[in-house]
């Protein structure tokens, strides 16, 4: 039998023997199911080269959206149907009837007259106006009533857009 | 088990599928060095629970983080850098205690208790000398648990992962004259630790 006491590996504690038993200490292995146990919490990379998946996503309308086209097209009909008067006016009252010139020729003669009348007061109403809380309220008038027609084309071009947009789906 | 595709792949190759969103890349990586990040984590921590849930910890924080890995530096030195990382935090935040001779303390199972049992590897010795073998083992682990942290991972790379110096030096930042001291003190203080075992 041999004598293992004899040449213990330790015997001779150097360097050598140091490495060799170092060096033969084994890997520990993590336990069963270890892999999905990880993959189960890792983002994958999106998969490269596909396109991403289209949800289509339906807009909710809320009330500035059905607000705005409202807006846009009274303000658009206005304007085209004042525009339309004043280029055909001539046309029309060419056109109109023996009766209804006598009764528009005299309302727009009292319509003239009434203008002449109150646009004086009312330019001194706005004079005194401006005097007692300065130019800002009349400016800010100015500016809001400037605002609401590109407000109303907004409106307006909202409406014709399409309602159903592409939102990108997201990669688990 | 490698997949076949990924058999003669360099770890740069896989890495790089990876990114591309291939799962069985992801999957490869994580076979190629669950055991080797396990081992380091497991005998910094000394707890085998402990260690799995550190090591999937360093697996996640890596691979969620592949588009960071920069490919001129080897993909391996990278992973142990975060497991480094990932136990010497752990080890700040705690003392450590030691390795059983039986097995981890949370092995459960008769095969837990088998993988958790620090051994030096068969060499063919008579049933003597394999006791003698185990019991080695058992205390060069000891002996390994007792360093401080920063040795332990020196030697664990060094001795037992096989890695060069200049591995070692970018695995732990630190200078490589840093790396070859500690790996001599650590070598010294382990011969003083199982110089017992002469008697």
């Amino acid at each position: 039998m041999t004598d293992t006491r004899s040449n213990h590996p330790l015997d001779p504690m150097d360097d050598q023997v140091l490495d060799q038993y170092l060096v033969s200490l084994g890997r520990f292995a993590p336990g069963p199911g270890f892999e999905d146990r990880v993959m189960a919490r890792v983002r994958l990379a999106p998969v490269s080269g596909a396109a991403p998946a289209a949800v289509p996503a339906v807009r909710r309308r809320r009330w500035p959206v059905v607000a705005w086209p409202a807006s846009g097209l009274a303000a658009l009909s206005s304007t085209a149907l004042t525009a339309w008067l004043a280029f055909n006016f001539e046309t029309l009252a060419g056109s109109a009837t023996a009766a209804v010139i006598a009764a528009v020729v005299p309302a727009w003669h009292a319509l003239l007259t009434w203008l002449a009348a109150t646009s004086a007061s009312l330019g001194s109403t706005l004079a005194a106006g401006a005097f007692g809380f300065g130019l800002q309220p009349l400016i800010v008038a100015l500016v809001l009533m400037n605002l609401a027609v590109p407000v109303s084309l907004f409106g307006l071009y909202k409406v014709a857009r399409p309602a159903v947009r592409m939102r990108s789906h997201a990669a688990r | 088990m490698t997949e076949p595709r990924f058999a003669a792949a360099a770890d740069q190759e896989v890495v790089q599928r990876a990114r591309g969103g291939e799962e069985a890349a992801y999957r490869e990586l994580l076979r190629r060095y669950q055991g080797p990040v396990f081992s380091l984590i497991y005998r910094m921590v000394r707890d085998r629970a402990l260690a799995e849930d550190l090591a999937q910890d360093t697996f996640v924080k890596a691979l969620n983080a592949l588009d960071t890995y920069r490919s001129e530096f080897k993909f391996s030195s990278w992973l142990f850098k975060i497991a480094n990382n990932v136990a010497i935090d752990y080890l700040r935040r705690r003392q450590l205690d030691t390795l059983s001779l039986d097995g981890g303390p949370n092995a459960l199972t008769s095969q837990e208790v088998a993988q958790t049992t620090p051994r030096v590897v068969d060499r063919g010795e008579t049933p003597l000398q394999e006791v003698e073998a185990r019991e080695l083992g058992a205390a060069i682990e000891q002996a390994i648990g007792k360093l401080r942290p920063e040795y332990r991972a020196c030697i664990i790379l060094r001795h037992i992962e096989d890695r060069p110096y200049e591995d070692i030096a970018e695995i732990l930042d630190l200078p490589l004259g840093t790396v070859k001291t500690y790996l001599h003190r650590a070598r010294a203080e382990l011969m003083d630790i199982l110089g017992p075992m002469r008697e």
